[in-house]
């Protein structure tokens, strides 16, 4: 068990759904609510969890999915390029496309568009991805 | 019909060779080639250009080393071997051991495998040896623990019996969770297709008529200098999936070209580095070696049919595949490759260089390789039902335009239960069951295309019927429509027709 925090932000079309009651009840999860800041039109959400990792990728998969944007608080990418070997499998796996491949084929990774998810972690053969807490 | 392959009507080898020893040959690499083609045209190309060289790697599981320890003393005939806890094969002579890719260390699993005591090896790293036997009068010893280098080996041969595939089929998930494959990782809701092969630098690809690869064929393998020694296993060089057998010495090889690699909840693999010398010896392999991605194609196939058939979800190119969007069901869907195009063009470079400085020359196989040949499925005891064993083939169906009202009088007088509904070129776009009707009712819902279930679970013809039933118990529900790989409608499947089924057994 490890303890996440995550910012959601909630758009026009989103801030009127009972996105986050729905998730809590979708994977029996409780979700602390740390801070908000909720108006008619947009929402931000500071939440934090205490899942499994697993857990807690899911949990963001699913919020992206239902439209939110989610930004995970605490860690980074950390990419050993002497490891890589340019494969791309962890390209299309990255939900925010944070991960592309520059003209000549290697990999480009942009840690500002990172959420921290973890699926390229999962998704590299060769362990050169690691995240940083 | 029968035209012999491998005429050397442009240049012979040894006129190639020649001119590889005087530092003449004109050696280009494929996607330099396709260049050339464009800009002077096929015929002076070929004139032009004695080598086109390829490159492609990714990972290959039909890989594994042939090992000689070299004899202890008292000497042992080897029972159980372990190279850094991965099991090796022994069924050879005493001291012989074949490490193969895909084996797993007892202790570390899924994190280290035969691919990486590969890849430590060819690094220099000690690996610890660890063996048991029987004992017999020949050989007493019973047990052996030691630490070797590639040094201490006699022989240590990369010997791969499937490599270099000429294409592979793109990969994504219909179903509603994240599937972990050697494919990679595959996002529910075909999120995303992942791809293997290096399309126009491909090496296979680059003489698809196998007019010049055979047996003896020098070639790049693993950073070294290695030999096609056959076919590959499951070679299907008439649908485009030839695939070769190849040895080199490990000793000569860089790590850079082998790396072990474990994908995840898969097991361990090696990705390997292989390319290939075409020799432009006739004007069928110069038109082949000019592919290019955009005429290069595979099929995108869905990985979350649990099926040795699993269903195409559509055709595609490389060039498309490469872009990293592909269409799917008018979607843009996200697309990656597994297999790194930018070792597959150092490989394809450095196999160039290797030729211009004179320090490798192309060989004349002793016997090419089959360009035809079949690809049976393993033979089965029994018969498993598929799924058009046991559907309702008259499917009532309707459209979304259709009233409630008319939908829910075709339910009763049809006396069925699930209503697929289709467009009008008979495309699934959702399904209507008899609950829905009554919600709809209760909610006093209008229209159609409010009440249907869009996102549909459905089946292929092909499919054994045991892993339908297991999704309809998955998704508790008890009908399925039967849909073809342009998802239009040619069945349904329900409960009743698999009760009915177990019924007349």
């Amino acid at each position: 068990m490890i303890l996440t925090r995550l910012k959601l932000i909630y758009s026009r079309t989103e801030v009127e759904k009972p996105i986050l009651a729905e998730a809590i009840l979708r994977f029996n999860l409780p979700i602390n609510i740390l801070e908000a800041n909720v108006n008619a039109t947009k929402g931000e959400l500071i939440v934090s969890i205490e899942a499994s990792e697993e857990k807690a990728e899911e949990l963001i998969l699913y919020l992206l999915g239902r439209g939110l944007q989610v930004e995970r608080l605490t860690r980074r990418l950390q990419v050993d390029e002497g490891r890589c070997m340019n494969c791309g499998a962890c390209v299309s796996p990255c939900p925010v496309k944070a991960i592309s491949f520059r003209p000549d084929w290697t990999v480009r990774f942009e840690e500002e568009r990172c959420i921290g998810c973890g699926a390229c972690v999962k998704a590299c053969p060769v362990k050169a991805i690691e995240l940083i807490r | 019909m029968n035209v012999q392959r491998g005429q050397e009507s442009l240049r012979t080898y040894e006129e190639i060779n020649d001119r590889i020893a005087k530092g003449d040959a004109v050696v280009l690499t494929a996607e330099e080639f396709i260049k050339v083609v464009e800009n002077s045209g096929l015929e002076k190309a070929a004139k032009e250009v004695d080598v086109v060289t390829t490159g492609t790697f990714g990972a290959m599981c039909s890989s594994g080393a042939f090992l000689n320890l070299g004899h202890s003393d008292p000497p042992i005939k080897m029972w159980h071997c372990w190279l850094n806890d991965v099991p090796a094969y022994r069924g050879l002579a005493a001291v012989d051991v074949y490490l193969g890719a895909t084996a797993m260390s007892e202790s570390r699993g899924f994190e280290y495998g035969g691919g990486h005591v590969i890849e430590d090896l060819v690094s220099g790293k000690e690996i610890e040896v660890r063996a048991d036997a029987y004992g017999t009068d020949c050989y007493p010893r019973k047990y052996l623990e030691t630490t070797i280098t590639i040094e201490d080996l006699n022989q240590a041969i990369l010997l791969n019996p499937r490599n270099a595939y000429q294409r592979y089929n793109a990969a994504t998930n219909s179903t509603d969770r994240t599937l972990y494959t050697y494919m990679g990782t595959l996002l529910p809701n075909f999120g995303n297709v992942t791809f293997s092969g290096s399309g126009q630098l491909s090496p296979l690809h680059k003489d698809a008529g196998f007019e010049t690869i055979g047996i003896g064929t020098r070639i790049f393998l693993g950073g070294g200098k290695g030999f096609v020694i056959g076919e590959g296993t499951q070679h299907n060089p008439q649908n485009r999936l030839g695939t070769i057998m190849v040895k080199g010495d490990l000793k000569n090889m860089k790590a850079r070209y082998l790396r072990g690699a474990s994908v995840y909840r898969y097991g361990t693999t090696l990705y390997v580095g292989v390319g290939i010398p075409i020799p432009i010896i006739n004007m069928k392999v110069a038109q082949t070696a000019a592919l290019k991605d955009e005429d290069i194609f595979t099929e995108i196939v869905d990985y979350g049919i649990p099926s040795r058939t699993r269903p195409v979800v559509r055709k595609v190119s490389y060039a498309e595949l490469r872009s990293g969007r592909v269409i799917i069901h008018d979607q843009e869907v996200p697309s990656s490759s597994l297999s790194s195009y930018q070792m597959a063009r150092e490989i394809a470079e450095t196999l160039k260089h290797w030729i211009e400085e004179g320090s490798f020359f192309v060989s004349r196989p002793v016997e090419l390789l089959p360009n035809h040949m079949d690809v049976k499925p393993m033979r089965m005891k029994g018969i498993e039902p598929r799924v058009q064993d046991v559907m309702t083939r008259e499917v009532v169906t309707a459209h979304p335009e259709e009233t409630i009202e008319a939908v829910a009088s075709k339910l009763v007088n049809k006396g069925v239960d699930h209503l697929p509904i289709v467009d009008a070129r008979g495309t699934l776009v959702g399904i209507v069951t008899s609950w829905d009707i009554a919600r709809a009712l209760a909610l006093n819902k209008r229209d159609l295309s409010e009440i249907m279930t869009r996102t549909v679970i459905t089946a292929s013809p092909e499919e054994p019927l045991d892993i339908v039933v297991h999704r309809m118990a998955n998704h508790n529900i008890s009908g399925v429509p039967v849909v073809d790989s342009e998802r239009r409608v040619i069945g349904i499947l329900t409960t009743d027709d698999i009760s009915r089924k177990i019924i007349r057994r």
